[in-house]
């Protein structure tokens, strides 16, 4: 490894993030169980949330993990850390959409025939640990205040 | 209330969670702010995992992990959970998918779609065939390791039972 970018491959780089994540989330403790999907090079991990930990009228919850370290190391990641129960489905995004400005957004509706709301978010960091432990705690406040 | 991230996690496993996963060569400094470790613990954790052969420092003293051991890292993984089956399913799922494409696009590589680019197609055509192109090159990339995971499968896996069942061995009788 020379340093200079010459063996990045984002691929890679996206599934050790994911690999990570996944490690946090196993870690969390209003995570009951983590998968990573595919299993060669992860796109994703979905996680279901131990609902019964929180004091919310939800069944079930499934947070969905999706991590793309970009084409090149000076490049942005984009990832989303969205949301699903039986009560609507929320997230919160790092990828350019066109209905809001900049990169972070959070965007929520309160069922799959409704229309999202966006609203601008700002990431306090990019490394896929920090994020976890970021986002895990906006889930958990969101769901309580439900 | 949830613990946060410091409360759940020690300086260590911070510093190594946040190291192991950098995609590009970062500094003390970086780790340290990303970690929330004061500057001396982070640098002191950096070292120690460079020793380990998990970091690699780059000429400038930035950290970065080393690809080599992510590489079999990635391979381990595959072999210790997963079932053999699973694989076997995925390299079936990456060949469907390859099928797919040869099909989509009239071509019979990653490299002939590649050369489409070349054609006279609208902007929107030519960034989904970018887009394709690289889960292709990843899917060969998966699609490789994972023929490897499959060739390793049992030797690796005697290897957790033989530890098992030899736990009492010395390290001359496991060799």
């Amino acid at each position: 490894m020379n340093g200079d970018g010459s063996s990045y491959d984002a691929a890679e780089a996206s599934h050790r993030a994911l690999r990570s994540i996944q490690r946090e989330l196993e870690r969390h403790p209003t995570i009951s169980t983590v998968r990573g999907f595919p299993s060669g090079a992860y796109t994703q991990v979905v996680a279901e949330v131990a609902i019964d930990r929180l004091e919310t009228d939800a069944t079930e919850g499934t947070l969905t993990v999706r991590w793309f370290a970009g084409e090149t190391p000076e490049k942005k990641p984009t990832f989303s850390f969205h949301y699903s129960d039986d009560n609507g489905d929320f997230g919160w995004h790092h990828e350019p959409n066109p209905h809001v400005d900049g990169w972070g957004h959070v965007q929520a509706r309160p069922d799959s025939t409704a229309t999202y709301d966006y609203e601008p978010y700002a990431f306090s960091s990019d490394s896929p640990a920090r994020v976890v432990w970021e986002m895990m705690s906006q889930l958990v406040s969101t769901l309580q205040s439900r | 209330m949830v613990d946060s991230w410091t409360d759940s996690t020690t300086a260590r496993e911070r510093v190594e969670t946040i190291a192991t996963t950098l995609s590009e060569p970062r500094t003390v400094n970086w780790v340290a702010e990303q970690a929330e470790v004061e500057w001396d613990t982070a640098k002191r954790h950096l070292a120690s995992l460079a020793d380990a052969g998990l970091l690699t420092v780059t000429d400038d003293g930035q950290y970065v992990p080393d690809p080599t051991r992510a590489y079999f890292d990635h391979l381990r993984d595959l072999i210790l959970e997963n079932e053999r089956s699973e694989l076997r399913a995925e390299l079936e799922a990456i060949a469907e998918r390859a099928d797919d494409w040869k099909q989509r696009y009239g071509v019979g590589s990653p490299e002939e779609l590649e050369a489409t680019l070349a054609d006279d197609l609208p902007g929107d055509e030519v960034s989904e065939r970018r887009r394709i192109l690289r889960r292709w090159e990843q899917s060969q990339r998966s699609r490789d390791l994972i023929r490897k995971a499959l060739a390793l499968y049992d030797d690796v896996q005697s290897l957790g039972d033989g530890t098992a069942e030899r736990s009492g061995s010395t390290v001359e009788e496991a060799g």
